[in-house]
């Protein structure tokens, strides 16, 4: 097993960078500062000016005319990491995450799968691209190795171990990954590159320079991993920093698309179907808008999040402008096999679900309603109106009664004299515990000589009449 | 020649003489005497049928319910209701025998919320009938309804007060409903395909349907 193992390191040159100021090349010189007024990242703009990570930032805007500037932020880079984590887990099973900017693939597994290297290649490499970011990335017949040939911009894609371990020999002791410190002393000792470090009996190395190096060099030549395994989170939950405030929710459609690519990608990495989302459109000063967003049976496709959300959002009047995004999904159900249609990708209720979060999402849960009846025999509760997203399992059997098609919500009084009763009277009654009050009515079927209506009349109990319903 | 076939065989042109027999696509209402007098012998499919009524008890749902009752056993789709002047009684919808689990109650308060809810019952497939009560509806728009209906050959029923008899319509059929009697209803066609409108029809439509137990 140990014999297939074969490493991938990719490092993601500027994603702290791309964090700040997205993927695309804007022209403008863009620098991200540390905390120390140092220039921690910069772009191709700003390379080609002469500015270089590691300058002090005086130096840097003397070499400028105009520049961008955000200051470095760990967490946002950490997230973006996880991100692109999450999206290679489509093709690779084992990642580790390596902060603050790499991704150690075990790639050695997957080549089965993908019958060879060049497939696989080109699939994370289609990936890579569609995401924008900056990477460069090497093989190795180890993690550390694959990482320092990375590092040192050494792309070789390969399943040769003898390529793979000669690689290393032209890498300078300085760019090897071990402590500063050593790589003074060797230097001092005459060896420059890796082949001279690799001719030397380890022992008498062990003994001149301490066990620390030695631990490091052994982990270059055998078996090891490196960094946290990646794992997928249990919800998902991400946030979007607006690069400037968004005053009109049409403005929001755009960033919301980059999160609902990411929700994608998370589904498809879990096998599961999300049934509804939460959006807060976070404010700067007042509390956030939140935006709940339903797809009957689930739903995957950032393709058809956006269009219902659209739909919300184009009924959103934003109380003031947004700042930050989140998005959230915790509810999750199973993909659903492929039932009673074995031709085409649908099942068979996919339209009916469809229309059923369109018109949720545009007219809002409490205006699309179920209707089921109910045991209780007063008329006002015989009728239980659910919205319909909740509705679940099969429908209880209906208890059909000889009363109206159509109910008044208020009470209406009614005069007896303009009616001519037709039958009746029918009394219900509930005892003295039904709340909020007893209850007892004599009820009548009858027609309104004058309007020419058939109605439901009731008598209540104190004599008075009202309406109760009408036969449509 | 042929383009006069074609267009008498779907039901776009008719012949006065024989006009019964005209091509029109249609489901059974449920009653046999306003089915005689139906182009097709029913409720049209794929077009706008739009019933005027005074106000609500005068038979104007009773006169659908059986066809829409039909329609909600067999079909697993949903079947939306927009706008109800009143809430909608379940016990007594169920005693027409309508399958409650497939009937979706929408209010839409504006109406262009309306008029987009309609279209997109109409053209998601997801829908085996529209009934609306409306006020005012746009002429264009109820353009749009009528071709998003005939695409998808679904009934579109829309409940309409008397004042809007006079205004034009595209609606395939346009009938005003008003009670003699409890169970007797006049009927006037104002418009159908394929025949002539019609002066008071009388038509017996009970308060329950006919099978159903006295006791209630």
């Amino acid at each position: 097993m140990a014999e297939t193992r074969l490493w991938l390191y990719i490092d993601f040159t500027r994603l702290a960078l791309q964090c700040q100021f997205g993927t695309g090349d804007s022209g403008i010189p863009e620098l991200l500062l540390d905390t120390r007024g140092g220039i921690r990242q910069c772009n191709g703009a700003a390379d080609v000016l002469g500015v270089r990570p590691g300058m002090n930032s005086a130096t840097a805007y003397c070499l400028l005319t105009n520049a961008r500037t955000a200051s470095y932020d760990t967490r946002v880079e950490q997230e973006q990491l996880q991100r692109l984590a999450l999206m290679l887990y489509q093709v690779c099973a084992d990642i580790r995450v390596c902060s603050p900017s790499g991704l150690s693939l075990e790639i050695g597994s997957m080549l089965r799968l993908f019958q060879g290297l060049n497939p696989l290649m080109n699939r994370l490499q289609e990936l890579l691209q569609q995401s924008g970011f900056q990477y460069r990335w090497a093989c190795g017949h180890t993690a550390r190795a694959a990482q320092v040939l990375a590092l040192n911009d050494q792309p070789l894609i390969s399943t040769n171990r003898q390529d793979l371990r000669t690689a290393l020999n032209p890498i300078a002791i300085s760019r090897l990954g071990i402590a500063a410190k050593d790589a003074v002393r060797l230097e001092a000792m005459g060896l420059h590159c890796y082949v001279d470090l690799r001719r030397l009996p380890r022992a008498e190395l062990g003994y001149r320079c301490g066990p620390v190096l030695l631990e490091q060099l052994s982990a270059l030549e055998s078996p090891d991993t490196l960094g946290q395994r990646f794992e997928i989170p249990p919800h998902f939950d991400e946030r979007i920093e607006l690069s400037h405030d968004v005053e009109y929710s049409a403005g929001l459609l755009f960033p919301i698309k980059r999160l609902l690519h990411s929700l994608e990608d998370y589904l498809r990495a879990r096998q599961c179907l999300a049934d509804s989302l939460f959006l807060r459109l976070i404010h700067r000063d007042l509390p956030p808008t939140r935006v709940r967003i339903q797809a009957v049976q689930g739903s995957r496709s950032a393709q058809e999040w956006l269009s219902l959300i659209n739909l919300q959002l184009e009924r959103l009047v934003l109380p003031a402008p947004v700042v930050t995004l989140q998005l959230r999904a915790r509810r999750f159900r199973s993909d659903p096999a492929p039932n009673g249609d074995l031709l085409g990708t649908a099942y068979p209720d996919a339209d009916a679900d469809r229309l059923l979060s369109l018109l949720i999402s545009r007219l809002g849960h409490h205006q699309v309603l179920t209707l089921a009846t109910t045991p209780d025999p007063r008329p006002e509760y015989a009728t239980r109106m659910m919205q319909a997203a909740s509705q679940s399992g099969q429908p209880a059997s209906s208890l059909a009664r000889f009363q109206p098609l159509l109910c008044p919500d208020t009470e209406q009084t009614a005069s007896p004299r303009d009616y001519q009763i037709l039958s009746g009277p029918e009394r219900i009654v509930m005892g003295r515990w039904a709340q909020p009050a007893p209850y007892r009515r004599d009820y009548f079927r009858a027609w309104h000589t004058h309007h020419r209506q058939t109605v439901w009349l009731a008598r209540h109990d104190d004599g008075h009449w009202s309406l109760a319903g009408f036969f449509g | 020649m042929s383009l006069l076939n074609d267009l008498t065989q779907s039901g776009q042109l008719w012949s006065a003489s024989d006009w019964r027999m005209t091509r029109v696509q249609a489901s059974p209402s449920g009653y046999a005497q306003l089915d005689a007098e139906l182009p097709g012998g029913g409720w049209p499919r794929g077009a706008i049928t739009e019933i005027f009524h005074a106000r609500s008890g005068q038979g104007e749902l009773r006169l659908l319910l059986p066809y829409l009752a039909a329609l909600s056993r067999d079909d697993r789709r949903w079947q939306v209701w927009f706008n109800p002047p009143y809430r909608p009684h379940a016990p007594g919808l169920a005693n027409w025998g309508l399958d409650l689990s497939r009937l979706l109650m929408c209010q839409a308060s504006r109406q262009d919320d309306l008029l987009w809810s309609l279209e997109r019952c109409l053209i998601s497939g997801g829908c085996q009938a529209v009934i609306a009560w409306a006020d005012r509806l746009d002429t264009a728009h109820l353009r749009r309804l009528q071709l998003a209906a005939e695409s998808n050959q679904l009934s579109v029923f829309l409940l309409r007060p008397e004042r809007w008899r006079e205004t034009s319509s595209i609606a395939a059929l346009r009938l005003q409903v008003s009670a003699d009697q409890p169970d007797q209803l006049q009927l006037r066609i104002l418009k159908r395909r394929a025949g002539w409108p019609l002066q008071n029809l009388k038509l017996t439509v009970p308060l329950q349907p006919d099978g159903a137990d006295i006791h209630g």
